[in-house]
């Protein structure tokens, strides 16, 4: 099946120029499996916060569907 | 004085305009983003406002908090909130706390107030903070930035927001490496300010269970669901 990624925040610059990426995976893969598909360890990154499925927020290990928007929002905290 | 409100018509009734006179907001926080928080309410009319903060005003301040000027460098930043709302608007009283929001003291900082504002720099006083309000069953409104980006959402006693957004145990987020500019604290501000009005005047919108995240540089503004 086939998901759509993008990242906000400084997350974005993973992406460099793209402002979102297909990728192809395995049926019933958690959020954190396509993104790995996608080049990114969540438990890498400093500053990652928490992840949404169709704007919805969602936990890591939740799993997606076929077309299903899987966005990744960085911490912010500042005040 | 005669005429302050005028232009809130259309918008806030006259009736409503007395009631926020009424009312109390407790704001912690008095740096970016509770300096824009406190002039808006101020300027709305909201009566009784608390401003909490421990902090004195330093000069890397000066890019981005409404309240500071090379005036005032060195004073406690609730103070000068007092001082400088009494200048703007005399109907609203700022009582000024300086002090920082701590477990020991959260609660009766917020005690009998109508909504709590978030306008804090770090996470572990965010969730001191959203534990306070519940505890208290006072409406929060949280406002947080880092660089181009920020965020907004209105927490009812027990919703714990706070807790799902910050999962962990780190104290801050991606704005040590953006810092903080002058434009996206005016902007986050005030859109805690604007769901502040619809919580105290019961107007309906307001971002309950839902993260407003902002980024000013891709002109990205996305509302996500936290479930309810």
């Amino acid at each position: 099946m086939k998901v759509t990624i993008a990242l906000r925040g400084t997350l974005k610059k993973l992406f460099g120029d793209e402002p979102e990426r297909v990728v192809e995976v395995p049926d019933n893969c958690t959020c954190d499996e396509a993104l790995q598909a996608a080049g990114i360890n969540y438990k890498e990154l400093k500053n990652f916060g928490f992840v949404s499925v169709n704007n919805m927020r969602v936990m890591i290990d939740d799993r997606l569907n076929d077309g299903d928007y899987l966005k990744a929002f960085s911490k912010v905290s500042g005040g | 004085m005669e005429h302050r409100y005028d232009r809130n018509r259309g918008t806030i009734s006259s009736e409503e305009n007395k009631k926020l006179l009424t009312q109390s907001v407790c704001v912690i926080g008095c740096g970016g983003l509770g300096g824009g928080v406190i002039e808006g309410l101020t300027r709305l009319g909201v009566g009784h406002i608390t401003a909490v903060d421990g902090d004195v005003f330093e000069a890397s301040n000066l890019n981005r908090q409404v309240l500071s000027n090379e005036k005032v460098l060195g004073r406690p930043k609730a103070e000068e909130a007092a001082r400088q709302m009494k200048e703007i608007n005399s109907d609203v009283t700022v009582a000024p706390v300086v002090d920082f929001l701590t477990a020991e003291n959260a609660r009766r900082l917020i005690a009998g107030h109508d909504v709590v504002v978030d306008a804090l720099d770090n996470i572990s006083a965010r969730k001191t903070l959203e534990q306070a309000c519940e505890a208290e069953q006072i409406p929060l409104v949280h406002g947080a930035i880092a660089g181009w980006n920020g965020q907004v959402a209105v927490i009812m006693p027990g919703d714990r927001l706070i807790q799902m957004l910050y999962e962990g145990d780190a104290d801050k987020g991606e704005e040590l490496e953006t810092g903080n500019p002058s434009f996206t604290p005016a902007v986050i501000s005030n859109l805690e300010v604007a769901e502040v009005l619809k919580l105290l005047l019961e107007r309906p919108g307001s971002l309950q269970h839902r993260l407003l995240t902002v980024n000013l540089l891709h002109h990205e503004y996305e509302v996500i669901d936290f479930g309810e």
